[in-house]
């Protein structure tokens, strides 16, 4: 790993594009502030680490898993489904009658 | 086309039903086209990577989880699905979560980085929602949504 040592105010450039800024420092603890462009994602190593794990396990999924699932999901016969439009028999033809999922969200920014 | 799959065998899609994703999956920045097939039974469906024939995720409508569910999305994000940066909202973006089934017993969900996808430019993205304080494993139960459970 290179390693450099800078005071706060100065920054480390990563080819054309990308700076680094050493904004403060306090005990144990640095901002940083970078300048890159719009394309490249930035994360916190442990967000970004625990979203890979999970999308690489999430990947390996099984149809007989999920069959499982929603097994366990879909109500007893005698409990009334809560949604009309959902109604939660095991048995519904794949005809592609499954309620769209983009009902409700705005973007909030 | 026909595409091989680990799971369904090998399926003809039509080269409109592929799905972009610019930048892939967190993991997999090489697995850019997808495509959508719907599980023999439920509300879950099948994202299945057409660069890897044992790369698919289970995807859900985030609703079905939890009701009041929201994304938001950055101006990269909306560049990368082809819309405008200021364009609203749009009646052809559709939002999913991945579910983990790993233990059947147990599903989860992403919250944190759900999929969104243009459907008038067939892109996709995977966004991490930042600050969210959202879970990458919120578990799925009947009665799970707040609308359900009231």
């Amino acid at each position: 790993m290179l390693t450099l040592t800078r005071k706060i105010g100065e920054s480390i450039r990563i080819g054309d594009e990308i700076q680094i800024v050493v904004k403060e420092i306090r005990k144990n603890q640095v901002r940083i502030g970078i300048i890159a462009p719009r394309e490249i994602k930035i994360y916190r190593e442990e967000v970004y680490q625990n979203i890979v794990a999970e999308n690489r396990e999430a990947a390996m999924a099984n149809p007989e898993a999920l069959d499982v699932v929603v097994s366990d999901l879909a109500p007893p016969d005698s409990d009334a489904p809560e949604e009309p439009e959902r109604t939660p028999t095991t048995t519904r033809p794949s005809n592609g009658d499954q309620p769209h999922p983009d009902k409700g969200k705005k973007p909030r920014g | 086309m026909n595409v091989e799959t680990a799971r369904f065998g090998t399926l003809t899609i039509r080269p409109e039903d592929l799905l972009m994703f610019p930048q892939g999956m967190l993991g997999f920045p090489e697995m850019q086209r997808f495509f959508i097939l719907d599980h023999t039974a439920g509300p879950f469906r099948w994202l299945q990577s057409a660069d890897d024939p044992d790369v698919a995720f289970v995807i859900i409508d985030p609703t079905c989880v939890v009701s009041d569910y929201a994304v938001r999305l950055n101006r990269q994000d909306l560049e990368q699905l082809g819309l405008d940066a200021d364009s609203e909202w749009s009646e052809d973006m559709v939002v999913a979560v991945i579910a983990n089934v790993t233990n059947p017993h147990a599903p989860t969900v992403n919250l944190l980085a759900p999929i969104c996808i243009c459907a008038n430019s067939r892109r996709g993205i995977q966004s991490v929602q930042h600050h969210s304080g959202l879970s990458a494993r919120h578990p799925i139960g009947r009665t799970t949504s707040k609308r359900q459970a009231a």
